[in-house]
Parts: structure tokens; C-alpha cells; sequence
């Protein structure tokens, strides 16, 4: 009976060895080949990196070096813009992303900043130093003195409103589990924990009321109107902006897309308001949405109207959660745009100072 | 009435129309016996929704048994629930329910002291997955409602009986999450882990999903109460998203009630 029970282990022990090795990791991004451009009939005008005075060798060891980190193994996508034309695109998971869309989270944030200023463009919202009691009503009803938040403290994260994003406990939490039934009285029932215009806290209560005023004034849905006023006007087709229960369009993190659909926003922002030489949203409304409005606690960067400012770079960017980014950097007429696995959480994420270092060597070899 | 519950009732009614002949036939001698069994549990899950990675540890099952056997027959049915961790970037959350295990085996003597059991299975087993680093709240579930063929093999020894068990799936209706799918909306509702687990069910048999276990062990000595055995399984959905789960497992079941 012994020698059956060692027999019977040392099966147990062969069967699990075996077993261990029969699943493995995949790896976990797909070999490195090009970053040739590919043409999807999406708009975008293609070239490729000497043609835009760009070392192409050098941006060729940059994707190398970038499929290789570690810690950017969460990405997805990585693509460069020179001078308004896609010069190099890599999808690191899955070749089909250059169409599949995954969400953008609080990069939907700098695309929303750019509505606004089409909506202030086109009178829907007559200034930004407006009050929000102008377009609430029966929200403010739990406590008005939130009438007196101007769309200004809104889009530059300073209403004052006790928000948090992050954790089990924070309103974020509640919205995406639809907890509340109406997102804008579910954030104005909300303390203060600061005077309106007096310290900058990033939150996603903030754009969720800049969505819900607009589309209470507009009477319609923010993302139907969205798709006539701006997203057509850049050739953008391909993504969905959801909306919560209550129908509002998600102003903080609603929008899924394409990484070169995503490009567009960047590139018209690039481009002072403009696509292809048509004005799509006023030149002094992205200035104004460019330029340092408050000081941030995030790495020096400043804000303006939702857009990041970093300006040891003389850079503007968006920024979504687990790495979503497009740089935008005026100097060199470069916008590079990159999206990573949506919905990371905490060290897996992409920060931001991991990808910087190379924004920097694609700065360095654009002459 | 919604359609999954149709669809488990028309299998559960197949399955006792199978037996029924063994059902109704007289036994000469019969015995009961139920437990609660304990099973610690090393898994590794490879699923398509998390890029490639597997990830492996340990869960906990509890549960109830009950085994009818006389000399035609065996009839088992067993119940239980999981819960575990597993790890590979960052933590992974497992749970689940399987509230019908049920087994009608025909005996056959091989010889004056071994017998084997030869019939159908029908099991139901819930399984749902959290992912929080790398997935943030969103769940992940694989449901198999499936029906095949398990052999049970006993024989006495000094220690008891040793029981070697086997039983593959054959087909059935499997539930996974429609791929691709990023929404922006979780909830923790006990209506949303059942409306999910319930969702989705595809009809199919191999060229959808496998379920093998195999399970050898020492059945209980006769005026004991506890029996050990030693659990593999293999879990296979080869349809997009694929998963692909394997678990070792050890188990013990203790006997309640009189012996």
C-alpha cells in the first residue's frame, strides 16, 4: 500500500508539472516589424519620417526600445505625426486595433474642452464666466449656493466640489456602477471642500456637469451634437461617446476610439482649431484652452481648459487613464499619440514620466 | 420566461428520462450517504480577455454531497461554491457556484469485489472572474450547463475503497462575455452576476468547449467517516474569447449523519 501511495504522489507531482507547463504566457506584445503607414481611407495624409526630416533609423531603434520596456508593456499603440501627416504607426497587441475601438477614458476630457468651445463659438454657451444656475435648475435645488460655479472653474477643475475619482468610496466608482440616477444632481448634492476658483482638484465631476449643461441647453444629446459640429468636421467616424442611464452624454470618460481616430482631435487642436484648412473651432478658443490657467500638483505641469501644459517642453497633452496620451508639441510641429490596455489599475498602468523619455528621443530626431 | 431557464429545465427533464428506467427499478439493497466536502484547489486560467497571461493559485470549495449506490446503480448528486486568488500582473478574484452535479451510473461487476459504474452526468456550474489590476471592476464569467459520459471504478482495499473516477463532457450550453466588450459599466448586484452567467448560452459540444475531470482517491473505510481523494480538471472554450482553466486539486469529504 506504500509504495501505490508513493506511485499515486508521484504521478500527482508529474501531472502537475506537466500541466504548469502546458499554459504559458503569451507574449505579451507581437513582434516588432514596421511602422510603415498603412492607407484605411480615414483621412489622414501619410508620409514617412525622412520625407519629414525625420532620422528614420533612430525612430525605428525608438519602436524597438519601446516594444522592448518592460514597463511599457501595457501599450498598444504608438503613432507620429509630422507636420500634419502620419509618419510611423505599431500596434503592439493586436494588429486589428489600428480599427478597433477601446476607450479613452479622461482623454474624453480634452475632446470635450474643444465642444465647449464650439458651443461658446456658436453661442450655445454665451461666456465662460457664466454661472452654472444659467443652465441648472432643479439640480441646484439641493443646495444653490452651486449656482455660483461658473463653467470657467468647471473646465479648469476648480468648482470646490468634493469629488474623488479613485477607490471603492469615490463618486467614480458610483457613476460607472450606476448607482445614481442622475449624474448632475448626484454631483451637485455633493459638499464643498474648497471656494469655487480657489485651488485646482482633478475630478471627474467637473466635465460631467460641463456635459450636462450643455446638453440641457442644447435639448438634445451632447454626443449627436458633438458628431455634427465637431467630429464630422475631422473626418472622425469610427467611435462611440456612451451616455449614462439618465441619457446624458459621459463628459468625463465616455469616449471609445481609434488611435488614429483619436490623432484627429490632436491634430485640429495642432493645429489652432483647424482640419485640412477649415475652421473647425475658433483660434482664440484653443488658445485660451492651451494657455496655463492654474498650477497642477502633477509634476510641474500647469492646466488650461482640461488640457495638461508641460512647459520645460512647450508641450500640451491629453492624458486618460492607463496611458492614453496625445502630445502635442508645437515647436518641432509634432503630435504623437499613444493608447495602452484600458483599464489597469494602480503600478500597471502607464505613467506618464515612462513614456516622456521618448517623447524626448522622438523630439531629438526631428529636425 | 427568460430562455436560459427553459433551456436548463428541457436538460434536466432529458437527463431524469434517461435514468428513468434505473430510477424505478427495484433495489434489493441500498445505501445513503451524504457529506460535506472540503477541496483545496491549485488552478491556472488562461483567458483572451487578459492579453495572454495566465494566471495561477489557489481556491477553496465547500460543498454537499450525496450518494444513493445499491447493486445496480449509483446515483450521486453534488452542490457546491469556490473562491479563490490567483496572480500573474497583479490579482485575480475567483467565484463559483455549481448547484447540480448530478451522476446516474449502471454497475457492472468486473469481478466479485470491483465494480464499475457506467452512465450519464449533468452538471451546472457557474464561474465568475475579477481581475482589479489589470481590469479595473469589469467581470468576467464562463457558465457551462453540460452533460457527458463518467465511469466510476471502485474497488476494496486494506485502507477502504479506492474510486477512480472520469468523466468528460460531451456537449452542453456555455456562457462567456461577448468579446471585445469594454464598457464603462460594472455593478456588483447579485442580478447582474446571474443576468451575466446566464447570457450568451451557445448550444455546442467539442468544437466549443471540453470539460474532463478525473478524480482518484481512498473512499472512506468502512465505519469511517472521511475519504481523501486527488482532483484534476481540465476546462477548455475554444470559441473567441477562448479560456482555458486547469486545476489540481486535493479533496476531502466527511461523511454526516450515520454510517
Amino acid at each position: 500500500m506504500k509504495s501505490y501511495a508513493q506511485i499515486a504522489a508521484a504521478c500527482i507531482l508529474l501531472l502537475l508539472a506537466i500541466s504548469y507547463g502546458c499554459l504559458k504566457d503569451d507574449p505579451l506584445n507581437l513582434p516588432f516589424k514596421s511602422f510603415e503607414p498603412r492607407e484605411i481611407g480615414d483621412g489622414h495624409k501619410l508620409s514617412d519620417p525622412a520625407a519629414e526630416n525625420m532620422d528614420q533609423d533612430a525612430l525605428m531603434e525608438i519602436y524597438r526600445d519601446v516594444y522592448e520596456d518592460e514597463n511599457l508593456w501595457p501599450l498598444r499603440s504608438v503613432l507620429v505625426f509630422r507636420n500634419g501627416k502620419l509618419v510611423s504607426e505599431a500596434y503592439l497587441k493586436d494588429e486589428n486595433d489600428i480599427t478597433n475601438r477601446h476607450l479613452i477614458w479622461s482623454c474624453t476630457k480634452q475632446v470635450l474642452a474643444v465642444i465647449a468651445g464650439i458651443a461658446v463659438d456658436s453661442g450655445v454657451i454665451v461666456d465662460i464666466n457664466d454661472p452654472i444656475s444659467d443652465y441648472f435648475n432643479e439640480e441646484l435645488a439641493g443646495d444653490p449656493a452651486k449656482g455660483f460655479i461658473t463653467i470657467r472653474n468647471l473646465v479648469t477643475m476648480q468648482s470646490g466640489i468634493d469629488y474623488h475619482n479613485d477607490g471603492e468610496d469615490g463618486q467614480t466608482d458610483k457613476i460607472l456602477r450606476q448607482v445614481p440616477d442622475h449624474v448632475a444632481e448626484y454631483i451637485l448634492g455633493l459638499p464643498f471642500n474648497n471656494s469655487q476658483g480657489n485651488a485646482w482638484d482633478y475630478h471627474d465631476g467637473n466635465p460631467m456637469l460641463v456635459a450636462s449643461l450643455l446638453q440641457k441647453k442644447l435639448g438634445r444629446p451632447l454626443d449627436e451634437w458633438a458628431g455634427e459640429v465637431f467630429f464630422s468636421r475631422i473626418e472622425m467616424s469610427n467611435y462611440r461617446w456612451m451616455r449614462y442611464k439618465d441619457g446624458v452624454t459621459l463628459g468625463a470618460f465616455g469616449i471609445e476610439t481609434t488611435p488614429r481616430e483619436f490623432a484627429k482631435v490632436a491634430l485640429c487642436v495642432a493645429d489652432s482649431g483647424r482640419w485640412k484648412g477649415s475652421q473647425v473651432v475658433s483660434a482664440a478658443w484653443i488658445k485660451d484652452m492651451l494657455s496655463t490657467q492654474i498650477y497642477t500638483d502633477r509634476f510641474g505641469f500647469t492646466f488650461g481648459y482640461y488640457w495638461w501644459i508641460d512647459s520645460t517642453r512647450n508641450m500640451r497633452f491629453s492624458w486618460g487613464h492607463g496611458g492614453q496620451f496625445a502630445f502635442i508639441l508645437p515647436d518641432k510641429a509634432l503630435v504623437i499619440v499613444t493608447t495602452s490596455i484600458p483599464n489597469t489599475q494602480g503600478e500597471y498602468q502607464i505613467k506618464v514620466d515612462e513614456v516622456l523619455p521618448y517623447v524626448d528621443r522622438i523630439i531629438d530626431i526631428s529636425y | 420566461m427568460k430562455s436560459w431557464f427553459v433551456l436548463y429545465k428541457t436538460a434536466i427533464l432529458l437527463y431524469v428520462a434517461l435514468c428513468a428506467p434505473g430510477l424505478s427499478a427495484q433495489d434489493s439493497v441500498s445505501t445513503n450517504e451524504s457529506s460535506v466536502l472540503f477541496k483545496t484547489r491549485f488552478t491556472q486560467v488562461k483567458d483572451d480577455f487578459n492579453y495572454g497571461l495566465v494566471f495561477r493559485g489557489m481556491d477553496i470549495t465547500l460543498g454537499y454531497a450525496f450518494i444513493k449506490s445499491s447493486d445496480q446503480a449509483m446515483i450521486t448528486y453534488q452542490g457546491s461554491f469556490a473562491f479563490g486568488k490567483n496572480y500573474n500582473s497583479g490579482v485575480g478574484e475567483y467565484w463559483s457556484i455549481k448547484p447540480l452535479d448530478s451522476y446516474y451510473g449502471y454497475r457492472t461487476r468486473i469481478s466479485r469485489k470491483k465494480s464499475l459504474y457506467a452512465g450519464p452526468f449533468i452538471a451546472l456550474q457557474y464561474r465568475w472572474h475579477f481581475y482589479p489590476d489589470l481590469q479595473s471592476g469589469h467581470m468576467f464569467w464562463f457558465t457551462t450547463m453540460e452533460a457527458g459520459p463518467r465511469l466510476i471504478f471502485e474497488m476494496p482495499c486494506k485502507s477502504g475503497n479506492i474510486r477512480i473516477t472520469l468523466s468528460n463532457s460531451l456537449a452542453g450550453w456555455a456562457s462567456r462575455p461577448v468579446p471585445m466588450t469594454e464598457t464603462t459599466f460594472y455593478s456588483l448586484k447579485f442580478r447582474e452576476f446571474a443576468d451575466n452567467g446566464n447570457s450568451n448560452l451557445r448550444f455546442g459540444s467539442f468544437n466549443r468547449f471540453n470539460h474532463t475531470e478525473f478524480e482518484a482517491g481512498l473512499a472512506r473505510k468502512k465505519g469511517k467517516r472521511s475519504s481523501l481523494s486527488y482532483v484534476f480538471e481540465y476546462l477548455g472554450y475554444y470559441c473567441e474569447p477562448a479560456i482555458i482553466m486547469i486545476n489540481h486539486s486535493i479533496q476531502i469529504k466527511w461523511i454526516i449523519g450515520e454510517i
